[in-house]
């Protein structure tokens, strides 16, 4: 096939008509700017070639002129096998598909949508899809070309068929592909790629299918047993409620039941007449014990009566012995008390004689102290005419330690200036030979010496020569000037520390020192005689207490005595103690005495008051008594009483009688209680039973709703039906499953063999390529893998690059021999196809394109190639027939 | 009871003649025969409408069903009704029902739920061990099961049960008699000398899908319709006269069943033993009611497969059923079968690997079934590539 002209209109930027005419067998190319509309034109050749005339694919709507409501029509004129053919077709609007073949239209419409893939050996892989085979390979659009060809289905093909006429039918290649194909077409329905069931496929149905029938089933056999453990427990509350509704049990507790309340009722009654009689005798008792309290009250009230009169009598017959005992007590007490006022007299004055004797002996310690007192007052007293003198000194001596560092930095201050002078000054070196006069200043110079010249000097070499060096004026009045300012401040300095110059402001500095010194002795003194405040308030107060010591004494030889010796004064004080111990014992022996007697004294008072209450106490009591019971009724009333006691008692013992009678015929004890508590057991039983029999009635009636229910959805049916479908469907599963293993087999298998065979199968395409590949990478070769792609290129070095390791400028080379090499395959086996490459190497430099250029002539040989290109000065050198856009 | 009328033909006084049948298992699923199952489950009820018109045509007036008539202790309220009303069919046939293992009786269960719908008068259930009147003639003995499974022997309570003299003695029991060799669920025994202690004129058996005389009077009846393979291969029920107490029954096997459940194995070794097996299958007797396992066995090539899977196909067809089970026939391949596939290149490596694989002892036989497998598929797929016919 070779394309011969194509026209477009209303198609993208064509909105009017537009046509390429002139194509020729070899390289053509398309050089124009971008926005031309050469990708449009290049997808119209696609369009009206490979789509059906009738389509309202998007990339054909795409296709129309934006804003014209114009359809999209394109005409597509080829040669194909030496005839010349046209296919004209309009799309969206007024729709429509003609071929002509050599000027006769040989087909219209869908007739000539089919017809035209025909005759380029194409056909639709579906109703809605169509392979273009080699046309899709070959024809590379804008963007495509540095892609490694990916060949369809028809493009595989298509080049297998050209494999096989080549290396012949034996390498299979072709069949295996079909194989492999149906194989894993027929997988695809099992299995998506990740090989996972597939979604809708059997395998997935299968399993699907088998899990909810497992879900089922389990549910089924849940429902079932639960159905089971209800009837079980029916049949459990059935055999609980003929034991609960049992007559013959319940009328036997009925009747047990009756008898145990008649036997009750009469046992309550007799109860009842006890309590009665019970309260009587109680009653009867009592009236008994109270006449007999009453009797015995009159008896102990004359008992008493006689009783108190004895008592006083006794009374009055103690108080006389005691009134006599309290009169020797009271004379005791006032011969102490004489004796003991004599006793303190006697103290007074040893307590006068021995404050004198204090007294005496807190002089004589002072006198013995004041020797030391007056010895402290003279030290203080020097001490304090030496600390003034020095006090004096110093202040008349100024000059401190800050004058003398002042001093020094003045006479550095100087000699910098005078260096600094020197320094600025002029240098004069004289080297005086043996024998020669030479002075500086009438100084003699010997040898060589040197020296600034800071102020005029005379130099002399012997008589004859008189050299007079003089430094410069400014220098001169420099350095005096800061001299004199340095002079000003030394005699500030001398002035204000009152020397005359420096060494005697050392000097004064010197004499100073000592002082400081002297005073600081003094300080050591005074803290030696550990003075508290100031030295003259010590020596105040030491003058005030040897004057006082001194005049206590003159107050104590006042009277004319000598003062005693402290011997003396001790021994006196050991005297008076020892009698103040004496008059301590003999006072302590009168206290006792006293506090004896008193005690005495309060005992006697004590025991007369309490006969004497006693007395009054038995007289109150007696006349009450004698109130209640008078002596002259005393006997009757004592008579009546007993007399109404006996009567009582007889009435007593009589309700005694009967009641022991009827207690021997009462129950025994706890009767009632046991036959109470029976007769409510037995109810409480009979009423448990009825209560156990509706509940047991009332469970089994919803039991069996429960189970009518349940029984009527045939679960064990269903259970067993499920079972035996779930068996079916694991075997289901199972035998889709070992196909999909059978056909996983086979396709590994085929797969394995083909890989085998792949070096094989791809010589055809290398042997198309080496001279393209050559035409740009001189002794490359290129590793082809599955489907024809690319894997790697090898060249100088002993590795191969892989593919995607290249730059994107070779691959997109490598990419394009690649494909020119299988059209070059499909071409040499008769079914030519052209070559057309949209916008391609936009990635190669100057040389590598010129290479590409050679390739793509070499291919031009044998085929219609068409190049479109923006870039026109780089493909100017391309050469072929240039096309224009008319 | 409805009383057999005297004048159906083979009615005679004080002989006694009816009808022992068991395992009717109503309501069985067959869900592994796909679309086909409500046919197999129709069949069973059908069998009942046969038993009640030969019960009619040999004058039989009642019919014992020893166990088993549910195939399930749960079955649905249609599945439940279905053979009581085909009972109902026939008033003038006294139906005396025990429950089995598959049915047995507890309070609201099955049994219950059928009188709750309302029995019929000529279906009689026997849900305890109590003597029942059979006729005038004769005394049934029924041992209906209360569990699934019993340890002893329900039967013994016969050997103790008292009856008017002169009345036939006719027991009914479902269970495994021992030492027989139980092809049933395990459990309730039945002692096989029972029919000889407890007197009795005859002893009819459930539980066993297959006909079997234990003893002089004791039967096991089958089921009157086939369900399995490697089983009873057609239904039947047993036709019992007695002429009188303490007479020697006389059993005859009646067919009910229609269908016919046939399993064997065939050995195949080459493509010429194809025809021989398809020529004998095909001359089995009526293949429409025909169900058959098939297992095949040996080596073929895959010429001959590919025509026996054509020939299995035919069958298939010709039969009710067909199961055919290949698992122990396997695929090797001749010369001309991998030329087929290819001469050369990429199948014909494949296959040749496939073969060797097929081959190879030292893998698994699941392996190398899968690669014979994987190499049917090559060669049916390269031969539809080819265009050629199946």
């Amino acid at each position: 096939m070779k394309l011969l002209h194509v026209s477009v209109e209303g198609c993208g930027r064509f909105g009017t008509p537009a046509r390429i005419e002139g194509f020729a067998p070899g390289v053509n190319i398309l050089a124009a700017r971008n926005e031309a509309g050469k990708s449009t034109l290049f997808r119209a050749i696609r369009t009206c070639l490979f789509e059906r005339h009738s389509s309202t694919a998007r990339d054909i709507a795409a296709l129309a002129t934006d804003g014209l409501l114009l359809p999209v029509v394109i005409k597509v004129g080829f040669e194909h096998d030496g005839r010349r053919y046209e296919i004209a077709k309009s799309f969206l609007k007024s729709k429509s598909a003609s071929l002509w073949r050599d000027g006769v239209e040989i087909a219209r419409n869908a007739a000539a949508d089919e017809k035209v893939w025909d005759v380029l050996g194409i056909a639709p892989k579906s109703a809605r899809g169509l392979d273009e085979a080699a046309y899709g390979l070959l024809w590379v659009a804008q963007g495509k070309s540095f892609l490694t060809p990916e060949p369809s289905e028809g493009a595989r093909s298509a080049l297998n068929e050209v494999i096989q006429q080549e290396v012949g039918t034996l390498v299979g290649g072709e069949r295996a592909r079909q194989l492999l194909g149906t194989v894993k077409e027929e997988l695809g329905r099992f299995l998506t790629d990740s090989g996972k069931p597939k979604t809708g496929g059997p395998l997935h149905a299968a399993i699907e299918a088998n899990a909810g029938l497992t879900a089922e089933r389990l549910d089924v056999e849940e429902r079932l047993a639960a159905l089971n453990a209800r009837l079980d427990d029916l049949a459990k509350l059935r055999a609980d409620y003929r034991a609960a509704s049992d007559a013959a049990t319940a009328q036997d507790m009925k009747a047990d039941l009756e008898e145990t309340r008649q036997k009750l009722d009469a046992a309550e009654k007799a109860g009842e007449e006890l309590k009665r009689l019970a309260a009587d005798e109680r009653q009867a008792n009592d009236l008994v014990r109270s006449q007999e309290e009453k009797c015995q009250e009159l008896k102990r009230r004359a008992e008493a009566i006689d009783g108190q009169r004895a008592s006083l009598k006794d009374l009055l017959a103690g108080l006389a012995p005691i009134d006599q005992d309290m009169a020797v007590v009271t004379a005791a007490l006032k011969d102490l008390g004489a004796r003991k006022a004599a006793l303190e007299a006697g103290a007074d004055a040893l307590d006068r004689e021995e404050r004198d004797l204090a007294r005496l002996a807190n002089l004589a310690a002072k006198l013995a102290q004041r020797a030391a007192l007056a010895s402290r007052l003279e030290q203080l007293e020097a001490l304090r005419s030496r600390t003034a003198a020095n006090d004096a000194a110093l202040k008349s001596a100024r000059v401190d330690e800050a004058a003398l560092k002042s001093l020094e930095a003045l006479e550095q201050d100087e000699s910098k200036l005078r260096a600094r002078l020197e320094a600025g000054a002029p240098r004069i070196s004289i080297e005086a030979r043996p024998g020669a006069d030479v002075r500086i200043d009438g100084a003699p110079v010997t040898g060589a010496t040197a020296r600034s010249i800071t102020e005029t000097v005379a130099i002399t070499v012997g008589s004859d020569v008189a050299i007079s060096v003089t430094p410069p004026q400014t220098t001169r009045d420099a350095a005096e000037k800061a001299l004199a300012l340095h002079r000003d401040r030394l005699k500030a300095l001398l002035s204000s520390c009152g020397a005359a110059d420096a060494a005697d402001l050392r000097r004064l500095r010197a004499e100073r020192a000592a002082l400081e010194e002297q005073a600081r002795e003094l300080r050591a003194e005074r803290a030696a005689l550990a003075v508290k405040d100031s030295a003259s308030a010590e020596i105040e107060r030491l003058q005030a207490a040897i004057g006082d010591i001194d005049a206590e004494a003159a107050r104590s030889t006042s009277d004319g005595q000598p003062m005693p010796a402290a011997a003396e004064i001790e021994s006196r004080k050991h005297q008076a103690a020892a009698r103040r111990g004496e008059l301590h014992a003999l006072r302590s022996g009168l206290e006792a005495q006293a506090d004896a007697r008193k005690e005495a004294e309060t005992r006697l008072i004590k025991s007369r008051a309490r006969l004497q209450g006693q007395t009054e106490a038995l007289h109150a009591q007696l006349a009450s008594e004698i109130a209640l019971l008078p002596d002259e009724t005393r006997a009757a009333r004592i008579a009546a009483s007993e007399a109404d006691l006996a009567a009582r008692r007889d009435a007593h013992r009589i309700k005694v009688a009967l009641l022991a009678g009827r207690q021997a015929q009462a129950p025994e004890e706890g009767e009632i209680e046991r036959l109470r508590a029976r007769a409510a057991r037995l109810a409480s039983a009979i009423e448990g039973q009825q209560k156990r029999a509706e509940e047991l009635r009332g469970a089994i009636a919803r039991l069996e709703g429960e189970v009518q229910v349940a029984g009527g959805d045939g679960l064990g049916e269903r259970a067993a039906s499920l079972k035996l479908q779930q068996e079916m469907a694991l075997a289901g599963q199972a035998r889709i499953a070992e196909r999909v293993e059978v056909l996983k087999l086979l396709r590994r298998t085929v797969d394995d063999c083909y890989a085998e065979r792949r070096e094989q199968l791809s010589a055809p395409l290398r042997r198309h390529l080496k001279p393209f590949l050559h035409d740009v990478f001189p002794k490359a070769d290129i590793e082809l893998g599955e489907n024809y792609e690319i894997a790697a290129l090898s060249r100088s070095g002993p590795a191969a690059e892989l593919f995607g390791r290249l730059s994107l400028g070779t691959q997109e080379q490598v990419a394009v021999l690649v494909r020119l090499a299988m059209g070059a395959m499909i071409c040499e086996r008769g079914a030519e196809v052209p070559v057309i490459l949209d916008d391609a190497l936009v990635f190669s430099d100057d040389a590598r394109i010129e290479q590409m250029f050679d390739a793509i002539n070499r291919a031009g040989k044998n085929q219609q190639v068409i190049v479109l290109t923006c870039r026109a000065r780089s493909f100017t050198s391309l050469g072929g027939r240039q096309l224009r856009i008319l | 009871m409805v009383a057999v009328d005297p004048r159906c033909r083979g009615f005679h006084a004080a002989s006694m003649r009816f009808i022992h049948t068991a395992d009717w298992q109503i309501g069985k699923p067959f869900r592994n025969f796909g679309e086909k199952e409500s046919v197999l489950r129709q069949a069973r009820l059908s069998a009942i409408e046969t038993i009640g018109r030969l019960a009619l045509a040999e004058g039989a007036g009642h019919v014992l069903v020893a166990g088993d008539l549910y195939d399930n202790d749960a079955p649905a309220p249609k599945t439940l009704l279905e053979p009581v009303e085909r009972m109902r069919g026939f008033p003038a046939v006294s139906w005396h029902v025990i429950p089995g293992n598959h049915d047995y009786h507890r309070g609201n269960g099955l049994w219950d739920r059928a009188r709750a719908l309302g029995l019929p008068e000529n279906v009689r259930l026997h849900l305890t061990p109590e003597v029942a009147s059979l006729g005038d003639d004769a005394v049934l003995l029924p041992a209906p099961l209360r569990r699934k499974s019993e340890v002893n022997d329900l039967t013994e309570w016969m050997d103790r049960a008292e009856s008017a003299a002169g009345k036939m003695r006719i027991g009914l029991a479902h269970g495994s008699v021992t030492g027989f060799g139980g092809e049933g669920d395990t459990g309730n025994p039945i002692a096989p000398d029972r029919a000889r202690r407890a007197r009795l004129d005859y002893l009819g058996l459930g539980d066993w899908h297959r006909t079997l005389q234990i003893g002089p009077a004791t039967w096991y009846a089958g089921t009157p319709e086939a369900d399995r393979f490697n089983s009873q291969e057609v239904g039947e029920v047993l036709l019992v006269d007695i002429a009188g107490p303490g007479a020697p029954p006389v059993v005859t096997r009646r067919r009910t069943g229609a269908f016919r459940w046939l399993a064997q194995t065939e050995e195949l070794a080459s493509a010429a033993d194809l025809d021989g097996l398809e020529a004998r299958l095909r001359a089995l007797p009526d293949l429409p009611g025909l169900l058959m396992r098939l297992g095949l066995k040996g080596t073929l090539d895959l010429t001959a497969r590919s025509d026996l899977e054509r020939r299995l196909s035919g069958l298939e067809a010709a039969m009710f059923w067909l199961e055919a089970d290949l698992e122990q026939l396997h695929a090797r391949p001749t010369l001309a079968d991998l030329e087929k596939i290819d001469f050369d290149g990429v199948l014909r490596e494949a296959a040749e690997k496939l073969k060797q694989q097929a081959e190879n002892a030292a893998l698994g036989p699941v392996e190398r079934r899968r690669a014979g497998e994987a190499l049917v598929q090559l060669y049916l797929l390269t031969r539809d590539s080819r265009g050629e016919a199946a």
